[in-house]
């Protein structure tokens, strides 16, 4: 029980900060969508074949949940939305694709609140751009006066559920499923770990993708 | 073995089990949503691959409060592991 709860290894030290597990396992993941993006946007042609035809799909997949969710207004919203739902999906299911070698950088409930944060901000900050900085603070007022505390509270309890629900997901699979590979190290872990890491890091990031979505569309009208 | 340090590692995993009794409420909620989709898939089969989805959607975000347990009951192994080494 003792390795399986253990915290992330930590390998060397930048000065102060510690260099562990979870922020090497999001530098290769950057690494990877970095050197993605740039192989794959070779080329483009007006008539899209093959690989292009895969890459456009894809945008036009997020695209389209974009304006489904938020509306056509908002369409410029695609590439901060489809860029965090990469991150996320290659974050949660990094211990399948890496067999094993790295540990999933959101079982670290500092990179989840950190994701949080990030939805935060972004919510407030396009807040007050679509209100102005009066309707903004006009907005926690809404409907009477009485409600500010409830409000104040509701703003801080989107990012904190966020982070935590990816979390306790993903750290949870973790757990779970090093709890199962003590248990029978022979054939029932192969679909319990599938089910932990490929169905539920998909759901998990589909969740965290579309409640972020809605939360802004939400605060911008 | 310190009388004390004893206490709060009993409770700490006492409390750890216990907090799992939350996990009662999403297993009647998703259990609930499970059968309205069921019915709702009855009612007009076409429309399966989207019911079944928007299902799944509510399902995985009315686990949340699981979750929140299950973390608590982490953080409660933890502390008794911490206490008593």
């Amino acid at each position: 029980m003792d390795e399986i709860l253990r915290a992330p290894t930590v390998y060397f030290n930048l000065g102060p900060i510690e260099i562990n597990e979870t922020i090497i396992g999001l530098w290769v993941i950057s690494a990877i969508l970095i050197v993605a993006g740039i192989v794959f946007s070779r080329g483009f042609k007006w008539l899209p074949e093959g690989r292009q035809n895969a890459v456009e799909m894809l945008v036009e997949g997020i695209d389209s949940m974009v304006v489904f969710i938020m509306g056509e207004s908002r369409r410029y919203f695609t590439p901060f939305i489809g860029t965090l739902m990469l991150l996320i999906l290659l974050a949660n299911t990094a211990g399948l694709w890496s067999f094993g070698l790295l540990r999933p950088p959101t079982a670290d409930a500092n990179m989840t609140l950190g994701l949080g944060i990030l939805v935060f901000i972004t919510i407030n900050a396009y807040a007050i751009k679509a209100n102005g900085l009066k309707g903004y603070i006009k907005g926690f007022f809404q409907p009477f006066v009485l409600f500010l505390p409830m409000n104040l509270f509701g703003e801080l309890a989107k990012p904190i559920s966020l982070g935590f629900r990816l979390f306790g997901n993903i750290f949870g699979g973790l757990v779970m499923g090093g709890l199962i590979y003590q248990a029978v190290p022979f054939l029932i872990p192969i679909p319990l770990h599938i089910y932990f890491d490929l169905f539920s890091g998909v759901l998990q990031t589909a969740v965290f993708s579309i409640l972020t979505m809605v939360f802004i569309s939400m605060a911008m009208d | 073995m310190e009388w004390n340090a004893f206490a709060v590692a009993a409770f700490g995993l006492l409390g750890a089990g216990i907090g799992m009794i939350a996990g009662f409420g999403p297993g009647v909620g998703q259990g609930y949503a499970a059968g309205k989709g069921a019915e709702a898939v009855g009612r007009q089969p076409e429309a399966q691959p989207k019911i079944m989805l928007t299902m799944i959607l509510g399902q995985a975000i009315a686990e949340t409060t699981g979750i929140y347990s299950l973390i608590i009951a982490f953080m409660l192994i933890g502390l008794a592991r911490a206490v008593i080494g």
